[in-house]
């Protein structure tokens, strides 16, 4: 019994298809170039809009929309209940207070001639000395959630000089970032323990995490310590209240948001907690419209890319092997004098289509490393974080790796979008075609 | 269901009218005829009187626009013309209508690949070139590509192909038309041989004195109609 050979009747489309394709270089090399072409474009395309998906939602984070919430009696806790909102990205409120240094001297500046001492009798209890060194303490001191929301930090004009800033898993620590100049006159360094005096009077110890650069100089001329910018810590909230700090001390707390459209919902959200007509807020997205709009500019621009680049894509493999097909209407007539079944036609178009599409994706996937660089430079400059999976980065930005590189998500997108176009541009030509009878086929010239 | 005492073929009342634009041109009037198993028939008649239509139809490459096509007693329309074509019948063009892609042999392993017909060796090359060779196409001219040949060679491609499919019906439109006289001699004999001793059925439009003579029996299409006259022998 002899063996079925490879190419058995079941599979004979198969084989004309590639005895075809051999027979017909330039045929075939031609109809490749234009799928190299189209499927360079469509990478091109996809990867610019991901990269701009991903660097507006990293930009969106980064930069974000900070809503302003004015309110009296605000509370750490009732800001926090806020800022678990999903549209919420983070959140800070400062809490303020005056605390007295345990083993730390305060900056001064020309003092002025100490006024005459009370006289005996007249001076306050003990309690009531500590209590009024307390509210009139030196130092000033800042809880807040985290301080790089702080506009100082976020703008710039402060800066950590050592150590890292203060940030949400320091809520119950002790911690504190101290001021420069406050550090250097006390020799403190990150990882060193500074104390403050509590409400209760007992000394609150504090790990140094951080040092900060404040820009404000000194006054000039005599002012009292709490006034010197150099006499500033930061401290977790908890720690503030700990401090003194009055947990309903503040009015205002700051929330960022990833867009101007979520100041709407982050609203609805605060009114369900605060009550409507309680609060006012203010949207601040001028640095988000500066920098983010660009960024979806350009992504609106690859998204009519990739969109003209389908539909011109379609149009010209469609006319081609629409072209191709009406010169194969003999091919074709031969094949159904035969009794070839009509699918098995079209099915050895598809085979043919596809087998030049394929590598044509491979090639594309080379050419379009060249076109994405190009592409990329266009953008405006990501940071470096920018780049690989992040979250609200977008589902591509997972699989892709960023400006330099396709990701195999893209390539198979585009090759999806080729082999579709190929698709229908084969299929719906086809059916006109081979609804004629054989003869028609082979007698019409046209 | 095909019944076994129906003739093998029969063709039933058929007419055949062209449309192109306002003009109709009705080529084919009422004919009525039937075709046996193991009969060698030929059809002659002047140019335009109808001959490649009347194949055309019998074959199944179209349909007729009044009349039947009945193949064992059944309306081939309703065999399915793509399966009647495949299984029962196979035409040799008068214009070849070879695969240009192909190789001679492939052409012919092609053909027996679609129809299913499968040599007894189960070796359908060796078969293909088996058959070229008894048409004077030697391996090497077997294994070029057709449009590397010249018409005659091509034209016996086309016979080789339609004789590789076991078919009952084979349709024949000038088949030694371009061939020489030793060579056409040798395919009259070649389809005689495929009617009478394998019992094929062959219908040969021609308009070579010589074929039409060496057929059992010859009918003639003038103006749309088929008229029988007597074989030459």
């Amino acid at each position: 019994m002899h063996a079925a050979p490879w190419f058995g009747p079941r599979m004979n489309f198969v084989k004309r298809a590639g005895l075809s394709c051999a027979a017909r270089k330039s045929r075939t090399a031609g109809l490749l170039g234009i799928f190299v072409v189209i499927g360079t474009l469509l990478l091109g395309g996809f990867h610019l809009r991901a990269t701009a998906a991903a660097q507006e939602a990293h930009t969106g984070r980064t930069i974000g929309v900070d809503v302003t919430l004015l309110a009296d009696g605000l509370t750490p806790e009732t800001a926090g209940a806020i800022a678990a909102s999903a549209v919420v990205t983070r959140h800070t409120l400062e809490l303020p207070v005056r605390a007295d240094p345990v083993d730390v001297t305060p900056r001064t500046v020309d003092a002025p001639t100490p006024e005459p001492p009370a006289p005996d009798g007249e001076d306050a209890p003990a309690d009531d000395a500590r209590e009024d060194t307390r509210e009139d303490g030196p130092l000033v001191v800042t809880g807040v959630p985290e301080t790089d929301l702080l506009l100082p930090f976020s703008h710039g004009s402060a800066r950590i000089t050592a150590g890292r800033a203060l940030n949400t898993k320091d809520t119950d620590r002790r911690v504190a970032m101290v001021e420069q100049r406050l550090a250097a006159e006390n020799g403190l360094g990150v990882g060193d323990t500074l104390r403050l005096r509590g409400a209760d009077g007992s000394p609150v110890p504090l790990e140094v995490v951080g040092i900060f650069r404040d820009p404000a100089p000194e006054p000039a001329g005599w002012a009292p310590p709490h006034e010197l910018p150099g006499n500033t810590l930061y401290v977790p909230v908890s720690t503030a209240v700990s401090l003194g700090a009055d947990e309903k001390g503040t009015d205002r707390a700051v929330f960022r948001i990833g867009s101007p459209e979520d100041a709407a919902l982050l609203h609805e959200e605060t009114e369900r907690l605060l009550g409507a007509g309680t609060f006012e807020t203010r949207v601040n997205d001028k640095a988000f419209r500066d920098q983010v709009r660009p960024v979806q500019r350009v992504g609106s621009i690859a998204g009519l890319v990739v969109n003209g680049v389908v539909v011109a894509g379609a149009l010209v493999l469609g006319l081609v092997v629409m072209a191709q097909m009406r010169e194969r209407r003999h091919e074709a007539g031969v094949l159904l004098a035969m009794g070839e079944k009509r699918w098995k036609l079209l099915a050895q178009h598809l085979v043919e289509v596809a087998a030049v599409a394929l590598p044509a994706v491979l090639l594309a996937t080379s050419a379009g490393s060249v076109a994405i660089g190009v592409a990329g430079d266009a953008l405006p400059g990501p940071p470096p974080d920018a780049v690989g999976p992040g979250p609200g980065a977008g589902p591509e930005s997972g699989a892709d790796p960023g400006p330099g590189g396709v990701g195999a998500a893209t390539v198979a997108r585009a090759a999806g979008v080729g082999l579709g176009i190929s698709l229908v541009s084969t299929v719906v030509p086809g059916l006109g075609l081979l609804r004629l009878h054989p003869r028609s086929l082979l007698t019409d010239t046209d | 269901m095909t019944s076994a005492s129906a003739p093998l073929l029969q063709l039933s009342g058929i007419s055949h009218t062209y449309t192109g634009g306002r003009r109709r041109t009705t080529v084919l009037r009422g004919i009525d005829h039937t075709f046996e198993r193991g009969t060698f028939t030929a059809v002659v008649g002047p140019s335009g009187s109808g001959k490649t239509t009347l194949l055309g139809l019998a074959s199944g490459l179209e349909r007729p626009t009044a009349g039947a096509v009945r193949f064992r007693g059944r309306d081939i329309g309703e065999l399915g013309l793509g399966r009647y074509r495949s299984k029962h019948a196979a035409t040799i063009f008068q214009q070849y209508n070879l695969l240009t892609y192909l190789t001679a042999a492939q052409n012919v392993t092609c053909a027996m690949e679609i129809t299913g017909s499968r040599p007894e060796t189960g070796n359908r090359r060796a078969r293909a070139l088996h058959l070229l060779e008894t048409l004077g196409l030697d391996r090497e001219t077997a294994t070029r590509n057709v449009l590397q040949l010249s018409g005659g060679q091509q034209q016996r491609v086309a016979i080789a192909r339609a004789l590789a499919c076991d078919v009952d019906l084979l349709f024949a439109d000038e088949p030694t038309g371009n061939l020489d006289e030793a060579t056409a001699e040798g395919i009259t004999e070649a389809l005689r041989r495929l009617a009478h001793d394998q019992g094929t059925c062959v219908v040969a439009v021609t308009h070579s004195p010589r074929l039409a003579a060496a057929a059992d029996r010859v009918l003639t299409l003038r103006r749309g109609r088929l008229t029988e006259q007597a074989a030459a022998r």
